[in-house]
Parts: C-alpha cells; sequence; structure tokens
C-alpha cells in the first residue's frame, strides 16, 4: 500500500517537474527580451551623456543578451527550430548594430551611428514580436503534453480513489477472515459441548489451528472419550450386577425350595439312618439298602447348593435317584447310565441333572403304561462335555419345548409328588448364568417319539471367576 | 442472505481492483509517451518566402511549390506577408528577415526605393534574394522566376488582333505605368499588334480623369472613342472593372476584353463570357523554382545564377476553362 502511494506520488512529481521545465523556458524568452530592451535602453543612456560607468552598464546589458542568446538554443525542439534559429540571429543583429552605432559615435560619425542606432531599436521591436510566435509554438509544442499531463492528474486522482477503495475492501476481508478464524473454531467448541451435553459421545472435534483453541478442543476430545469409556464401564458393570443379583435371587430360590423340604434335617437324617440299620438287623437288606440311598439324596440336598460340583458327584446323585425308581417302579421303569470317564472331573453347578431326570420321569414315562427307560450319557468333547437324558417316553410337542426354553413358568414348576421341587426352569437359568452363555441345552423331541435333551457343558475359563453367592 | 452479501462483496471488490489496475495502466501509458526534446538534425537552410497576399490562392500556390522543393533539400520555408498588399509590411518582413539571417529571401518585386535598398542591404549582407512574379531589375537580386511580361503583352496582342480582326480600337487600361512589369507587358502588347496596323491603340491623358480607376477609365475611352470594340486590363483586377463600367452602357458580351492574370474574379468572368480571354501563369514551378535557385546558390554549384527564369504562361480563353489548374478553387 505505502509503495503504491508512493508511485502515486513519484507521477505528480514527474507532472509537476514537466509543468516546471515549461515554465523555465518560457521564463527564458522573456529573459532574453528584458535584455534586449535593457541594452537599447543602456545604449540610448550611453550615447545620450556618455560616461564610463554608462558604457560598462551597456557592455553588461550587452553580455546579459550573449548569455541569453547561448541559453535560447538550448530550447531547440521539434516544432520551434527554425523559429529559434531565426530569433538567435536576431539577437546577434541587434548586438551587432548597437556595437556599430557605438563605433560610428567614437569615429564621430553622427549619421551612420543614428542610423545603426534606429536600426537596432526597429531590431528590438522585431524581438519582442517574433517572442510572440515563439511562445504560440512552445505553446503548440506542447499543446498534447498539456492535455495529457492533466489527463494524468485526473487519472491519478481516480485511481487513488479506487485504490483506496480497493484497499479497503480488501482490508474488511482480511478483518473478516481474521475474526472468523477465531470465532470459528470457539462456535464449534461449543457446538460439541452442546452435543456432550444432550449425551452423544461419537463426535469427534475436529479443530487444526495450531493455538489455544485446538488445545482445547483436544482436551475436550480426551475429556469426551474418557466418558465414553466410562459409562461403558459403568454399564457394564450394572450388567454385572444385574446377573449377580439374579443369579443370587435363583439360588434363594432354589434354596429356599430346598429349605422346604428341610424340615429338621438331622433329624431326618439320623431318623433314616437308625432306620436302614434297623431294616438290616431285621434282615431286610433291601429295605436297608433303599432308606441309605434315600439318606443319600438328603444328604446331597443338605449341602450347600452354591458351590460347583463335579460331574461325578451328580452322576452320583441320579443314580441313587434312579435306584429309589426302580425299586418302586420295578418293570416299567429301567434306566442306563453311558459316561466317559475322562469328562467326569469337570465342573458343574449342583442340581443339574436331577431336574431333567425327574422331568423326564414324570412327564415322559409315568404316563406310559407300560413305562419306559432313560439313558444317561456323558460324550466328552474338545472344549465342552455334552451330557444327554434320553427317554423313550410320550415326547413334547413343538410349544412345550419353546415353552421349556423360554423358561416361561408353567406346568413344570409345579409341585406334584414325584418331584424334588426344583424345577426346569431354575436348572436351566442357573446353567446359563454359570457358563454365561445361552447355548446350553437343546431339546430333541416328537410326540410319542421320546425325547432328547442335551446339555452342552463348557469345560475351562467360560466358567464365571467368582464364586457365586 | 448470507451468500448474497459476499457475492455483492466479491463483485464490489472485482470492480474496484479492475479500476485500480485499469488507471494504473492507463496513467503508466501515458508517462512514457511524452514529448522528447527532438535532436534536432543539421541546421537546414531558412529561406523566407515573403508575398504580398497570404490568403491568395496564387501565392498559396507559390508556397506549395517551394514546400515540394523545400522538404527534398532539406530547407525550412517561412512564409511571411501581409494579407492585404501592404508595401510597409513587405518591408518590414524583409528587415525582419535580414536580421534573422536567413539563408535567402524570396520576394514579389515592388516598385519602391525602401525595397530596393532592403535587397542591396541583404545582398552585401550575403543573403541571396530572387523575385518571383514581379521583377526589380534595378536592385542586386540574384534573379527572378516568373512569367515573361513582355512575351505575355505580345501573346495577347496576337490575340486580341485577331479577335478584332485585325481592325479597330483597342482601350488601353494600365494602372501605374511606372510599374515596371506592366511596362513590358505593355510593350510586348505594342509588339503583338504593330503587325496589324488597323489596329489602334487608345488611351486617356491623365488630366481627363479624376482618378486612375479602370472603370472610370474605361468610361471616359468610351466616351472619346465610342467606337471602341476591345479593351486590354493590364494590370490585375482590371478585368472586373472594365466590365463593370461597359455594364452600365450596353451588353459586355459584344466588346473584346482581355486580361494578363488569372485572379479568382477574373477566372469567373472569363467563365461567364464576359471577358474573352485572360493569361494563366504558373505559381507552382515558380515557387519550385526559386527555392531550388536559393539551394543552387548556397550550394555553390554553376554560379553566378543565370538571371531570368521564366515560367510558362498560357492564353486561356472561353471555353479553356477546365484545364486550368486554379479553376477548382
Amino acid at each position: 500500500m505505502g509503495s503504491f502511494w508512493m508511485t502515486i506520488s513519484y507521477y505528480n512529481q514527474q507532472s509537476v517537474s514537466k509543468y516546471n521545465d515549461i515554465l523555465q523556458r518560457y521564463l527564458k524568452l522573456n529573459e532574453t527580451i528584458t535584455a534586449s530592451q535593457d541594452s537599447i535602453t543602456r545604449l540610448n543612456d550611453y550615447l545620450a551623456t556618455p560616461s564610463s560607468e554608462k558604457l560598462d552598464q551597456y557592455t553588461i546589458s550587452k553580455n546579459e543578451m550573449v548569455r541569453s542568446k547561448v541559453s535560447m538554443l538550448s530550447l531547440e525542439n521539434q516544432n520551434n527550430d527554425a523559429i529559434l534559429q531565426n530569433y538567435a540571429h536576431m539577437l546577434e543583429s541587434q548586438i551587432e548594430t548597437m556595437d556599430l552605432a557605438i563605433m560610428s559615435y567614437h569615429r564621430g560619425k553622427e549619421d551612420s551611428m543614428t542610423e545603426h542606432f534606429n536600426e537596432s531599436i526597429r531590431i528590438s521591436q522585431f524581438i519582442s514580436e517574433t517572442t510572440l510566435s515563439l511562445l504560440s509554438a512552445e505553446v503548440k509544442s506542447y499543446e498534447t503534453l498539456y492535455i495529457q499531463m492533466i489527463e494524468q492528474s485526473a487519472n491519478l486522482r481516480k485511481l487513488g480513489g479506487w485504490a483506496l477503495v480497493t484497499v479497503f475492501m480488501i482490508l474488511l476481508i482480511f478483518s473478516y477472515w481474521f475474526s472468523r478464524g477465531i470465532t470459528r473454531p470457539i462456535s464449534r467448541l461449543t457446538l460439541a459441548a452442546r452435543e456432550i451435553a444432550q449425551g452423544k459421545f461419537d463426535q469427534k472435534i475436529e479443530i487444526h489451528t495450531k493455538d489455544e483453541i485446538s488445545f482445547l478442543a483436544a482436551t475436550f476430545n480426551q475429556m469426551r472419550e474418557n466418558i465414553k469409556e466410562l459409562i461403558m464401564e459403568i454399564k457394564k458393570k450394572a450388567q454385572l450386577e444385574k446377573e449377580l443379583q439374579e443369579n443370587q435371587l435363583l439360588l434363594r430360590e432354589s434354596e429356599l425350595k430346598s429349605l422346604q423340604t428341610q424340615i429338621n434335617p438331622h433329624f431326618l437324617f439320623n431318623t433314616l439312618n437308625t432306620l436302614s440299620k434297623k431294616a438290616y438287623l431285621e434282615g431286610a437288606d433291601e429295605t436297608s439298602e433303599l432308606i441309605a440311598t434315600v439318606a443319600g439324596l438328603f444328604r446331597y440336598n443338605l449341602r450347600k447348593l452354591d458351590r460347583p460340583v463335579t460331574l461325578s458327584d451328580e452322576v452320583h446323585v441320579i443314580e441313587n435317584y434312579f435306584l429309589i425308581l426302580q425299586a418302586r417302579f420295578s418293570d416299567r421303569f429301567s434306566y442306563q447310565l453311558d459316561m466317559d470317564e475322562e469328562c467326569l472331573d469337570i465342573k458343574i453347578p449342583s442340581l443339574i441333572l436331577q431336574p431333567f431326570v425327574e422331568n423326564a420321569f414324570i412327564h415322559a414315562l409315568e404316563p406310559l403304561e407300560e413305562g419306559g427307560g432313560i439313558i444317561v450319557r456323558a460324550i466328552n468333547k474338545e472344549d465342552h462335555v455334552l451330557v444327554q437324558i434320553e427317554d423313550d417316553g410320550i415326547g413334547m410337542s413343538e410349544e412345550k419345548i419353546r415353552a421349556i426354553l423360554d423358561e416361561t413358568p408353567s406346568t413344570t414348576t409345579k409341585v406334584s409328588g414325584h418331584s424334588t421341587g426344583i424345577g426346569l426352569n431354575n436348572a436351566i437359568r442357573r446353567l446359563k448364568l454359570f457358563y454365561q452363555s445361552e447355548d446350553v441345552i437343546t431339546i430333541d423331541s416328537a410326540l410319542g417319539k421320546g425325547t432328547l435333551v442335551t446339555l452342552k457343558l463348557y469345560k475351562g475359563k467360560k466358567i464365571r471367576r467368582e464364586q457365586l453367592g | 442472505m448470507r451468500r448474497i452479501v459476499i457475492a455483492l462483496f466479491l463483485v464490489g471488490l472485482l470492480c474496484a481492483a479492475f479500476y485500480t489496475i485499469y488507471y494504473m495502466n492507463t496513467i503508466y501509458q501515458t508517462t512514457s509517451t511524452s514529448l522528447s526534446d527532438l535532436d534536432v538534425e543539421a541546421t537546414t537552410y531558412r529561406v523566407a518566402l515573403i508575398s504580398p497576399e497570404l490568403r491568395n490562392s496564387y501565392w498559396n500556390s507559390v508556397y506549395e511549390g517551394a514546400q515540394t522543393t523545400a522538404q527534398e533539400h532539406d530547407v525550412t520555408i517561412h512564409y511571411w506577408g501581409s494579407y492585404r498588399s501592404n508595401v510597409e509590411h513587405i518591408l518590414k518582413n524583409m528587415e525582419i528577415a535580414i536580421a534573422s539571417k536567413v539563408d535567402g529571401i524570396i520576394v514579389m518585386g515592388i516598385d519602391d526605393p525602401g525595397f530596393l535598398t532592403l535587397v542591396n542591404k541583404a545582398t552585401k549582407k550575403g543573403i541571396p534574394v530572387i523575385t518571383i512574379s514581379v521583377d526589380a531589375p534595378d536592385t542586386l537580386r540574384k534573379a527572378y522566376v516568373g512569367s515573361d511580361h513582355y512575351h505575355a503583352g505580345i501573346v495577347i496582342g496576337h490575340q486580341l488582333a485577331k479577335a478584332v480582326n485585325g481592325q479597330g480600337k483597342v482601350g488601353m487600361i494600365i494602372g501605374n505605368e511606372s510599374a515596371g512589369y506592366l511596362k513590358q507587358r505593355l510593350d510586348g502588347f505594342i509588339k503583338g499588334i504593330s503587325r496589324y496596323p488597323e489596329v489602334e491603340l487608345v488611351d486617356v491623358s491623365p488630366e481627363d480623369i479624376s482618378s486612375n480607376q479602370a472603370s472610370l477609365k474605361t468610361q471616359e475611352i468610351l466616351n472619346q472613342h465610342p467606337n471602341a470594340k476591345a479593351f486590354v486590363g493590364l494590370s490585375a483586377d482590371d478585368g472586373a472593372e472594365i466590365v463593370k463600367a461597359i455594364q452600365k452602357r450596353s451588353k459586355v458580351e459584344d466588346y473584346y476584353i482581355y486580361t494578363f492574370d488569372d485572379t479568382q474574379e477574373t477566372l469567373s468572368l472569363l467563365k461567364k463570357g464576359l471577358i474573352d480571354g485572360t493569361l494563366t501563369h504558373s505559381p507552382k514551378q515558380m515557387g519550385e523554382r526559386s527555392v531550388s535557385l536559393i539551394v543552387q546558390w548556397l550550394e555553390g554549384r554553376e554560379l553566378p545564377l543565370k538571371t531570368n527564369h521564366f515560367t510558362p504562361i498560357q492564353l486561356m480563353t472561353k471555353g479553356d476553362e477546365g484545364n486550368h489548374e486554379n479553376n477548382s478553387k
């Protein structure tokens, strides 16, 4: 901007100096006339009343003329060349005639003195007149220049005005741009804050200016991420809590149920033992064994239910159960155990198998007049053990299968004379919780075709890390 | 809304920027073209052409011719003069020319003692003077370029004599008899009609007329010689005057009127058929010739110069007007 104004003033300066030059020329011309007229006057003075000072004065004047003649010639240009020559020569002529006049005077020739003097006067007049034509020649040659200069000044003014406007607008743009550069990140930050306040934690804020605002934005982002993580953690914990509570609830349920059957369990237990011994002493070995089995069942049920047990323990219990059933129903009931020895050590929640076996017996076999059989298998797979409870009973309908799998509280929880009371639902739910998986049970059945319940028991780390309870 | 504002703003900015650059450009352009103080070539010859009548088409032709030659030889012509023939003005211009120490003077000869003095003064100062159109043979002029007036007289004389069928009275109208060229014309004319002894030249004596005006003279001649059928006007505007005088009394067409010049008025009279013949001169050639003579003298070639350089003259009668170069003006 500064350099711009400098160029303008430079051009201005140029115009002024050109004007100056032209004026100088006019002044020079004027000087010449003055010199010419002056010398005539001085000469006249001298001739009228001669004295050496006057002669000197005349000489000074004359030299002035000579000087101005020389400076005149510097004014030469295209248009005035010839006229200028004439002019210069006229000055010469005047000087000559004046000198001749003086010479004649000194020789005492009055006539020729007067003649020459008059001639010099006339020449001086010619010079004045010619100056006019010289001036007009000057004006003509500089006419176009004058017009140009005036145009130039006008243009300069217009240029200045427009430059001002342009610069003004550019400044406006710049200041707008700068301020936007500052306010835009801030507004973005505000927007992001509002979004976070509304609970959306996923929008990442993008601010790339290298200043404090971007620092703010970065920390803001971090805060957002942290909040997101924390919320996730809280959610997870809440989930955990929920499951925990559910598990506890279930356990309580089963405990309660089992407690229902524990009316002074130790008294019953001891009484059964006594009865078993008495039967044995009276020679009823079978009865004694049966009573011992029942006692065993009771003992098993008395224990704490929340500890995981091994598969072999459960199988024992099943065996006891089967024994009892066989004693009651002899022909109508048969059973078979097909266990893979290696997998018996895995940990499973307690009282899992029994409900299924019970269920199989009550709903599948009992209704049949001829009865049926139950096969329990344990198949060792790589990462899990498949336990199958198969019966050849009446089977169950699709609806029933779905009802069981969906854990809808229905007839399975009805306490009847044949069940220890812990329902399928409970067992299934506990299985799911224990193994943290939904994929723990499948039921294959069709009406009249028997039922196959397959339990998937995972080995290893899928089990819940802490003990339930 | 915002977009509109931005768009307008941008347009405004572009406009402003454009104008700024436009004016910058204009200014830059104009400064580069400024008047160059030219390096003047070697001083050219300066020749003063002093004309008695500046606005005259005749003298314009002289100037034209002079300029043509001048440009070929690097000569600058100063065309000075007065708008109306004014002897004093011509003399003053000559003085200025001498004081300006021009390289040459071309001037029409004037019958005036002041003129004689000045021509001689110029010659003494080494400035060649050439007379043009009208000679001044008493002066120290170097040469004369123009029509041969004596010969012109002869031509007109012949023509008029033929026109009047070799007999009759011819009224003679002459201005200032002392003017050299007029005398030459008269002599020539007399020579021209000398072969026809029946042709008589008549004149009136100066006492009979109040002024020398051509029309008055004509009237007087007609008074004294009523059967004069022809008139010859020797000076420039005599033709018009003669016609004017005759028109007052009778039909002009019946008279044979001859003049010597080709002024606008004379030519139009010729066209109208009011005068019967005149002479045309060659002013352009005069201009050309005179300048080349000056140059010749300045360059010192083939000196001394031949004194008389006659330029062609042509007789023009009714019907010839189309051929004349000055006619179209």
